[in-house]
């Protein structure tokens, strides 16, 4: 019968790192059983791969069902991954021998394997907190870095931990589940299967929760009773590449360690005395502009020293380093550390796999284009501003528009500052997600175009409203597909034809007047949109009013946001034929008897700012809303509407003031009361600075008396005036006589 | 002894400090009383291996302590900053009193402290009669901390002008004090080492140069964390003044040294303990330190003006005047508190009435 040695460890961490690997010296065996799916060992053959960098993770996923994917992430210091390179180095043979994704992935309880690796410390408490709890410290964590990652003589550690977890086992039965048995009588399933064969020396690595339930085996009986009738599903691995950022807990991976580029630190310099760490949290203050000297490092260093030689402590731990971070370098406070803190404590490390690892075609295409393109996913989020005249940003955020249409948020848009449409700013987050999503959306076609047009023309299918057809298409637009924007205008065609509704008609507007300036600005063909956008117009011209005529407040209000976002929408295009369309729409909103008055006060308001009413008519237009045959809630709507969202016009046109001032002034004391509310709610839509302007000048105006204007007592000297027109000819380039 | 109005730290722990010594179990460093750690037990408390009751100095982080410690160690110096009343004068008493047994080594920090009251001074008579001479040195806290391998104590080291608080340099990088006068120099022998405190709440102070700063380590002490441990550090000291000050009042419920400290936190924060109501911050500190002495204060009012025990009027005066430093603004400050929230409160009337009455 074969030895068999029992390896226990945590999922990641230097110190187990080390420790398996010296004992796996010293066994010497010729074979390592590994926790991991079977499935895997197909993509094995990479780790020996010179482009194989962890952070990797190896994912399993349902080829007919990619969002159903298991992760298991590998780091330099993961116990794994430094076993599985020791096999590949020695010839060792190596398998996994935990229960295969195919069974594990059919197993419908098991949907809180996505994203963890499977261990069981998913959980919203690590049992080794109570081992920690009763060595005094604060938590799982601290107690097994103190105990086990930081040791440096590992002698017997695998015999004490086994014991450990023995006792914790025993007192906490809850805590492991229906699938961790299934998994481990696997396990012994596979042990026994080894030992059948003429294996001398078995070295069996897993997780420390695990061991007792290996060291112990049940009959075999017992096990086949468990794992009989499990149902399967096909699977397939791969490689992708990991980061730090997801290794840490935070990142919600249940198996997660607080400090993952600490670690890293611990496993590519494990007799360094703490110079190497804290000099490299100096340069990265220095980068941040912050002046650290070389003494404050040597400083920093000899207090963590003497710190946790005080504390009794072997060597000093992150938290002493913080510590003395903050007391030398900080002067007391952690604001400095939290500078870095994201930098140095997580680390912003990302993986890289080979290119000859399988993948799905769709994302060889996205790798292609972002080689092509120099887009890399990165760890850190990083900014990137476009200016599409230049050829190559172009393509780029073409790129980005359609990984983004296919719902895959790596390159999400930021606000520009500036102006000009020719720029665009995005900002790149990759998440290891991302790759699955990918992989998911590979159904939908093998190029990242194809894929794309088909995941649309799905979607499209499916929309009844023309707002968000229009709202889609919006977005289309940016990624140059054409034949999509012809199905899609069609298929606009056919919704706005079919529809009677104006107000999804106006909503419709805005988006696609965006569309026609984007056309205008890139020198693109849309000529249809805009043949549409005239249809669009024209319909509303036609059927418009019947939204505008016996409505109550409520939907007045809804219309009156419409026009106005379809109002400044047909201003920025400011094409001649649609602006005499559009007006004519709202000279009929005004005129009409009918009209909601928060509608037809808005129109006039419109007409008046653009000039296409003559003063006249809006004084006759004022005097009759104002005039007493009204109901004073109609005036007051009407003025609502008129006043809409600014003071500035009440603040400069002084006829205006007077109409409105003679108005209120004239009110019947139960009137005014009925009329208050109203009123009130007009001016508090006013800025508070336009608000005590208008108070101002309503007190200035009582003092002078209504019957003056200020606009004719101008203090204005008529020949200071004169003398600038030559100067601001000369700037505006008008040269007068 | 006992007519003394306040003892020394090492005169008052005296007993403390001596079971320490008996029980000391760790390497000493040199010129030291006993070992860091004995140091950070002493501060913080705990019990010995004779079963010695150490009681606690400074309650709080026993991290922050640890770090203050190891930094005297590596023989850096010391910076304790914070607010006003967060106990850095009395750590650096206490850390001195345990680490060389004496915390008398003094240096008050003011705006007029000159040179020469960190250097050293002269005698001018015995100057001017013998000339530059040893016996016609003023030696000050410093020079002797120096001399005689023990802590040195700054105390406000922001009040001195930069000018002056820069003589320090060259004695804590270099450790030695030259007198050029007499061609002469002190070198510090080991166990000297200086602690210096400074708050970071008053305005018009002297900033350190960097080239200062950088020879310091500075630890910052918090207000404290918790309503249970500020309350713990206000009896414990009310409780001391008593037994010093021979009080013939009645020991202060728990209950009235809790509501003190939660009118004093709430309005620190500005919001009440249960983060429902908003209030208005007052301009004084309402330290720890001022709830002590309220308390304090309250306990003497009972004592001598009052039935000995202590009422909601013996504590109000001394919160009015803890609160309201700016009569306009804290008066304001201070009513609104009242009727939003002390009069609302369960069982709190006694203190609504009493501040009424007063105001």
């Amino acid at each position: 019968m074969a030895a068999i040695h029992l390896l226990g460890i945590r999922h990641h961490g230097p110190g187990s790192c080390r420790n398996v690997l010296q004992t796996l010296e010293e066994i010497q065996p010729d074979l390592i059983l590994l926790e991991g799916p079977v499935e895997a060992e197909g993509v094995m053959h990479f780790i020996g791969d010179g482009q194989m960098q962890p952070p990797v993770a190896l994912l399993g996923y349902q080829p007919d069902a990619p969002q159903n994917a298991v992760f298991y992430p590998f780091a330099a210091f993961s116990p794994e991954w430094q076993t599985l390179c020791y096999a590949q180095q020695k010839g060792i043979t190596l398998r996994f021998f935990d229960l295969p994704l195919a069974h594990s992935m059919a197993f419908p309880s098991l949907e809180t394997a996505v994203s963890s690796s499977g261990e069981t410390e998913v959980s919203p408490r690590d049992p080794f907190d109570l081992l920690a709890e009763a060595a005094g410290y604060s938590d799982g964590e601290s107690w097994w870095n103190m105990t086990i990652e930081q040791r440096r003589n590992q002698s017997g550690v695998f015999e004490a931990v086994k014991e450990a977890v023995e006792v914790l086992r025993d007192a906490l039965p809850e805590r492991t589940s229906q699938r961790d048995l299934i998994r481990e009588a696997w396990m012994r399933r596979m042990i026994r299967t080894a030992q059948k064969e003429a294996f001398e020396r078995i070295a069996i690595v897993c997780g420390a929760w695990h061991i007792p339930a290996l060291e112990h085996m049940p009959k075999i009986k017992e096990d086949n009773e468990l794992l009989k009738g499990l149902a399967k599903v096909k699977v397939e691995c791969t490689w992708i590449p990991w980061t730090y950022d997801r290794l840490a807990f935070r990142s919600g991976y249940g198996a997660g360690i607080e400090s993952p580029g600490w670690y890293d630190y611990l496993w590519k310099h494990p007799e360094d005395d703490g110079t190497r760490w804290v000099s490299h949290i100096a340069a990265l203050l220095r980068k941040k502009g912050m002046d650290i000297s070389v003494a404050h490092v040597i400083e920093t260093v000899r207090l963590a020293q003497t710190t946790a030689a005080l504390r009794e402590l072997p060597s000093p731990t992150l938290e002493e380093y913080n510590e003395a971070v903050t007391t030398v370098m900080g002067f007391g406070d952690d604001l400095l550390l939290q500078l870095v803190k994201e930098s140095l404590v997580v680390g912003n490390r990302i993986g890289q796999v080979p290119d000859a690892v399988p993948k799905v075609p769709l994302l060889i295409d996205v790798e292609r284009l972002q080689k092509k393109l120099r887009v890399p996913f990165t760890a850190e989020i990083k900014d990137l501003t476009l200016d599409l005249r230049k050829e190559n940003d172009l393509e780029r955020s073409l790129f980005f528009h359609r990984l983004l249409l296919l719902d895959i948020d790596w390159a999400t848009p930021a606000s520009v500052d500036g102006k000009g449409t020719f720029k665009e700013r995005w900002s790149l987050y990759h998440k290891p997600e991302q790759i699955v999503d990918l992989i998911e959306r590979a159904i939908w076609g093998n190029t990242l175009e194809e894929a794309v047009q088909k995941y649309l023309s799905r979607q499209m299918a499916e929309l009844q409203h023309i707002p968000e057809l229009t709202h889609l298409l919006n977005r289309v637009i940016p990624a140059h597909l054409p034949t999509l924007v012809d199905a899609m205008t069609a298929q606009l065609d056919r919704l706005s034809a079919a529809s009677t509704d104006i107000v999804e008609m106006m909503e419709a507007v805005p988006d696609l007047v965006s569309i026609v300036r984007y056309g205008n600005v890139r020198n693109l063909d849309f000529s249809q949109v805009g043949h549409m956008l005239q249809a669009m117009i024209a319909r509303i011209l036609a059927g418009g009013l019947l939204v505008c005529i016996h409505i109550d407040e409520e939907e007045a209000a809804e219309v009156l946001n419409k026009l106005s976002a379809t109002d400044y929408a047909v201003a920025t295009l400011n094409d001649e034929e649609l602006n005499a369309m559009w007006y004519e729409f709202v000279q009929q909103i005004r005129s009409a008897a009918n009209a909601h008055p928060l509608l037809s006060g808005y129109a006039t308001r419109l007409l008046n700012d653009k000039g296409k009413i003559t003063p006249e008519e809006m004084q006759n237009t004022l005097s009759f809303y104002s005039s007493v045959g009204n109901a004073p809630s109609d005036m007051a709507y009407w003025f609502e509407g008129f006043l809409r969202a600014s003071a500035s016009i009440l603040l400069l046109d002084d006829k205006l003031w007077n109409l409105v001032n003679t108005w209120i002034c004239e009110q019947q004391q139960e009137d005014f009361l009925e009329l208050l509310p109203i009123l009130r709610r007009t001016f508090s839509e006013f800025t508070p600075a336009e608000r005590r302007k208008l108070g101002e000048k309503a007190k200035n105006f009582e003092e002078r008396g209504s019957s003056s204007s200020p606009t004719e007592d101008s203090s204005c000297n008529d020949m200071d005036a004169k003398r600038i027109i030559p100067l601001m000819s000369r700037l505006l380039g008008i040269e007068t006589e | 002894m006992s007519t003394l109005l306040r003892q020394h730290a090492e005169q008052q722990f005296a007993e403390e400090l001596h079971e320490l010594k008996k029980n000391e179990t760790h390497p000493i460093p040199e010129n030291w009383e006993m070992s860091p750690q004995s140091v950070v037990t002493y501060l913080m408390g705990g019990t010995l291996k004779n079963g010695f009751e150490v009681s606690p100095k400074y309650i709080g982080n026993r991290r922050l302590m640890e770090i203050a410690v190891a930094t005297l160690v590596t023989d850096r110096a010391l910076l304790l900053y914070g607010l006003p009343g967060t106990a850095k004068s009395w750590v650096s008493e206490h850390m001195a009193a345990a680490i060389s047994g004496d915390s008398t080594l003094i240096v008050q920090g003011t705006a007029g402290t000159g040179e020469e009251a960190i250097r050293y001074g002269w005698n001018y008579a015995r100057l001017l009669a013998e000339g530059p001479s040893e016996g016609a040195l003023v030696q000050t806290p410093v020079m002797k901390a120096m001399q005689e391998g023990k802590i040195g104590r700054i105390e406000e080291l922001t009040r001195i002008g930069s000018d002056v608080q820069d003589t320090l340099i060259t004695i804590l990088s270099e450790k030695t004090l030259p007198i050029p006068e007499l061609n002469q120099e002190i070198q510090a022998i080991r166990g000297f080492n200086i602690i210096a405190t400074a708050n970071n709440r008053d305005k018009g102070v002297n900033d350190l140069s960097s080239a200062l700063k950088r020879r310091f380590n500075t630890v910052i002490l918090p207000l404290p964390d918790t309503l249970e441990e500020e309350v713990d550090i206000v009896r414990r000291r009310v409780e001391s003044f008593e037994k010093v000050m021979e009080l013939p009042a009645e020991k202060p419920a728990l209950e009235e040294i809790r509501r003190v400290v939660t009118i004093f936190r709430e309005l620190r924060q500005g919001a009440t303990s249960d983060g429902k109501t908003k209030l208005k911050v007052p301009s004084g500190t309402l330290s720890t330190a001022e709830a002590i002495s309220v308390v304090n204060n309250g306990l003497a009012m009972a004592g001598y003006f009052g039935d000995g025990q202590i009422h909601a009027e013996d504590l109000v005066s001394g919160i009015l005047g803890a609160v309201v430093k700016d009569p306009v603004q804290d008066k304001i400050v201070w009513q609104e508190y009242m009727e939003t929230v002390v009069k609302n409160r369960d069982g709190w009337k006694d203190i609504y009435r009493a501040s009424r009455d007063m105001m």
